[in-house]
C-alpha cells in the first residue's frame, strides 16, 4: 500500500512534468533532418553514378570489344571488294557492256537516281525504287544529266549512262558504272530484305553475305592476306573446332547466416521457447577449396573441401542467485616488545541478485561439395552460373552448452544419447544451390561472389532425442578462380 | 545530452513516418511511444545490464508518506537520475510512462518477474536514499 502511495506520489510529481525544450532544439532537428536528407540524396546519387558508371563501363567494353573485331574483319574487307571490282571490270569489257545495254533496254531496273547525292544511298534508292516506281517516271532517265566528277559519284555516272544526249564516259568511269551496277544487281536482293540499311559497314556487310561465290572469296582472301587474324587455339584445331579445356581452382571464403528449426516429436514446447528465448546471435563462416573442371562447352563439375562454423550465444538468466561473500580481516597487534597477537576477523555477507551466464557455442562441419554447375554470359566480362549439388559430410565437432530439459546449461556430446545436448559427429548429406558471378581479372584469373543456400536433411541432434534440431546457412562465398590449364588450348 | 540527442532522433522518426499515423489513438501517445521506443533503442545500444546492486543493509520497509512528501519536482528527478541503469529504465516506464511488467518485458527482451525485481529494488532504492536525505538534513 505504502509502494503504491509512494508510485503515486511520484507520478504525480512527475507525471505532468515539463522539463521545457532545450535550447535551439528545433532548430537542430530541422538541421539534422536536412543533412540526413542531404547524406541520403547524395548517398543515392553517388550509388546511382556507381551503378551508371559501371553499365557505362561494361558497355563501353562490349562495344569496344565488338568494334575491334568488326573493324579488323570489315574494313579491309571493303577495300578489297572496290579494289577487286575495279580490276575486274577494267580487264572485262564485255560484262561491261551487257550490264550496260541492260541499264539501258531495261530501264525500268535501273529507274531514276536524280535526286541522290550520296553514292551508296543511291543505290539503295535505286533499289527502292524499282520496285516502287517501275516506269512511273519515264522522264527520268532522259533527264539525268550528271556527270560523275570523281568515281565514289556511281549513281551519277548512271545518269549518265542513261543520259540520251550523248555524255562522254571514260573508261574508268565504265568501270566504276560496272561496280556499280553489279552493287545495284545485289541490291535487289538487299533491299528487299533490309530497306532501312543505312550504315556503310552494315551495308557491305550485307554485300559481302548476298554477293555471288567469286566476290566473296574475293573478300575473304584480301582480308587474310593483309590483316592479321587472332589466332585461337593449336594452328591445326580438331575437328569439331576448339574446345574448352578449363581446369580451375576455387578458394573461397563466406560469412554465413544459419537458420535453426526445431521439430518437436517428444511434446516439448516449454522446452524449445526456453532454448529459442535463451539462445541468439547465429552467424558463422565458411570457408573452402575445390577443383571445377568442365564438362563440354557450359556445364562444369566442381569438388572440394569445405569447411564451415556456426557460432551462437547461449543467455542464462538466474534470478533470486545467493552470492556468499567471506571477508577475513587480519590485524596484528603488538602489546610488548616480543609479544605480538594476531587477531582474525571472519565476516560473511549473502547477496541475493540476477545471475548472467554467456556461452559462446561453436559447431563446425568439415564437408565435401560435390556441386554441377551450368555457365554462361561472357567470360571476358561477366559470366555466371547456377549451381546445385549434393553436400557429403565428412565429420562434425561441437564446443559449447545447451539448456537441458531443468533449463540447467549441459555440455553438447556426441555420445549416444537421447538428450537434447547429444549431436551427431556425422550429419549425413545436405544440399546446396548457388548463383555465382565471375568477372575476369586477366588471362588465368577470375573472382567471384556466390550467394548460396544449404540445407542439411539430418539434424545435429541425435535419432533418439526428443527434440530435433537442425540448420540451415545461406551465405555469399566470396573467392578466386585460378586456370591451371590456361596454357593449352582454350575455348575462347 | 543523452536525451536531447534521443528527442531530437524521436522527433525525426515523428515526422518522417507521420503518415503512419493511423488516427486511431492519441496522437500524444503515438510520440510518446516513439520517444521511448527511441529512447530503449538508445539503451541497448549502450548494452545496458540489469545488474544486481546492493543498497545498503538499511531496509527502509514502509516509508511514511509524511517522509518523502516534502520533495520537490527537482530533488525526485535527482533521486531517479541516480538509479541504477537498470532499476531507473523499469521505474520510469511503468511508475511515469505507466506500462505493465508484460509490456515492459517486451520491450527490454526480459522477464516480468525482472521487471517487477527491478521495480521493487528501484523502489527500495529511492527509499533508502530519502532517508539519508533526511538523515543529512537531521544532523
Amino acid at each position: 500500500m505504502t509502494d503504491k502511495l509512494f508510485d503515486e506520489f511520484v507520478k504525480g510529481k512527475l507525471g505532468q512534468h515539463d522539463s521545457g525544450a532545450p535550447m535551439q532544439v528545433w532548430e537542430r532537428i530541422r538541421e539534422k533532418e536536412k543533412d540526413d536528407r542531404k547524406g541520403f540524396f547524395f548517398f543515392r546519387k553517388y550509388w546511382l553514378t556507381a551503378v551508371a558508371l559501371l553499365g557505362l563501363t561494361g558497355m563501353l567494353y562490349l562495344t569496344w570489344d565488338s568494334v575491334v573485331k568488326h573493324e579488323s574483319a570489315d574494313k579491309p574487307a571493303v577495300s578489297s571488294a572496290k579494289q577487286h571490282q575495279k580490276t575486274e571490270s577494267k580487264q572485262t569489257e564485255t560484262p561491261a557492256l551487257q550490264s550496260k545495254e541492260q541499264t539501258i533496254i531495261n530501264p525500268e531496273e535501273s529507274t531514276t537516281n536524280t535526286n541522290s547525292t550520296d553514292q551508296k544511298e543511291g543505290i539503295n534508292n535505286t533499289t527502292e525504287n524499282t520496285v516502287k516506281e517501275n516506269t512511273a517516271n519515264p522522264q527520268g532517265i532522259k533527264n539525268g544529266t550528271a556527270v560523275p566528277a570523281n568515281k565514289e559519284a556511281d549513281s551519277h555516272q548512271l545518269n549518265g549512262i542513261k543520259n540520251n544526249s550523248g555524255t562522254v564516259v571514260t573508261n574508268r568511269y565504265q568501270s566504276n558504272q560496272k561496280t556499280s551496277i553489279q552493287k545495284q544487281q545485289m541490291n535487289v536482293v538487299v533491299g528487299n530484305m533490309e530497306q532501312q540499311t543505312t550504315s556503310t559497314d552494315a551495308k557491305e556487310m550485307l554485300l559481302r553475305f548476298t554477293a555471288p561465290a567469286a566476290y566473296r572469296y574475293s573478300l575473304s582472301t584480301f582480308r587474310l592476306g593483309n590483316v592479321p587474324q587472332r589466332t585461337v587455339g593449336p594452328a591445326c584445331p580438331s575437328v569439331n573446332g576448339p574446345r574448352r579445356n578449363d581446369l580451375y581452382l576455387e578458394v573461397y571464403g563466406s560469412p554465413d547466416f544459419t537458420m535453426r528449426s526445431f521439430s518437436n516429436p517428444g511434446g516439448f514446447n516449454n522446452y524449445i521457447s526456453q532454448r529459442r528465448a535463451s539462445e541468439d546471435n547465429r552467424n558463422g563462416f565458411s570457408a573452402g577449396v575445390r577443383i571445377a573442371k568442365n564438362i563440354g562447352e557450359q556445364f562444369v563439375l566442381k569438388a572440394g573441401v569445405n569447411y564451415s562454423q556456426i557460432n551462437e550465444r547461449l543467455r542464462i538468466v538466474n534470478e533470486n542467485q545467493k552470492q556468499t561473500t567471506q571477508i577475513i580481516t587480519t590485524r596484528t597487534v603488538i602489546r610488548a616488545p616480543g609479544d605480538t597477537l594476531f587477531i582474525r576477523d571472519t565476516t560473511y555477507f549473502e547477496q541475493t541478485g540476477t545471475r548472467y551466464r554467456t556461452t559462446y557455442n561453436r559447431y563446425r562441419f568439415i564437408d565435401i561439395p560435390v556441386i554441377f554447375s551450368y555457365e554462361f554470359g561472357s567470360p571476358e566480362i561477366l559470366a555466371f552460373s547456377i549451381n546445385a549439388g549434393p553436400v557429403f559430410n565428412i565429420t562434425s565437432f561441437y564446443r559449447g552448452e545447451v539448456l537441458d530439459t531443468t533449463f540447467s546449461p549441459v555440455k553438447i556430446s556426441t555420445a549416444r544419447g537421447n538428450g537434447p545436448n547429444h549431436w551427431r559427429n556425422n550429419i549425413g548429406i545436405g544440399v546446396f544451390a548457388s548463383f555465382a558471378v565471375y568477372k575476369r581479372m586477366n588471362e588465368r584469373l577470375q573472382i567471384f561472389a556466390e550467394p548460396y543456400f544449404r540445407y542439411n536433411f539430418k539434424p545435429v541432434t541425435q535419432n533418439a532425442s526428443f527434440v530435433n534440431q537442425r540448420y540451415s546457412t545461406t551465405g555469399m562465398q566470396l573467392g578466386i578462380r585460378y586456370n591451371l590449364f590456361s596454357e593449352r588450348q582454350r575455348y575462347r | 545530452m543523452e536525451a536531447e540527442d534521443i528527442l531530437q532522433d524521436a522527433f525525426i522518426k515523428v515526422y518522417r513516418n507521420i503518415s503512419q499515423f493511423k488516427f486511431e489513438g492519441s496522437f500524444e501517445g503515438w510520440v510518446r511511444r516513439i520517444v521511448v521506443n527511441t529512447a530503449l533503442k538508445y539503451c541497448q545500444k549502450k548494452k545496458m545490464k540489469f545488474d544486481e546492486v546492493q543498497p545498503d543493509s538499511t531496509q527502509a520497509g514502509g516509508l511514511e508518506p509524511s517522509a518523502y512528501t516534502h520533495l520537490n519536482e527537482t530533488e525526485i528527478m535527482k533521486l531517479i537520475h541516480n538509479l541504477p541503469e537498470g532499476y531507473k529504465l523499469v521505474f520510469n516506464l511503468h511508475v511515469i510512462e505507466g506500462y505493465s511488467h508484460e509490456e515492459i518485458a517486451v520491450m527490454l527482451n526480459i522477464k516480468d518477474s525482472t521487471s517487477r525485481s527491478q521495480l521493487v529494488k528501484a523502489r527500495r532504492y529511492l527509499q533508502n536514499e530519502i532517508l539519508k536525505m533526511q538523515k543529512s538534513i537531521a544532523v
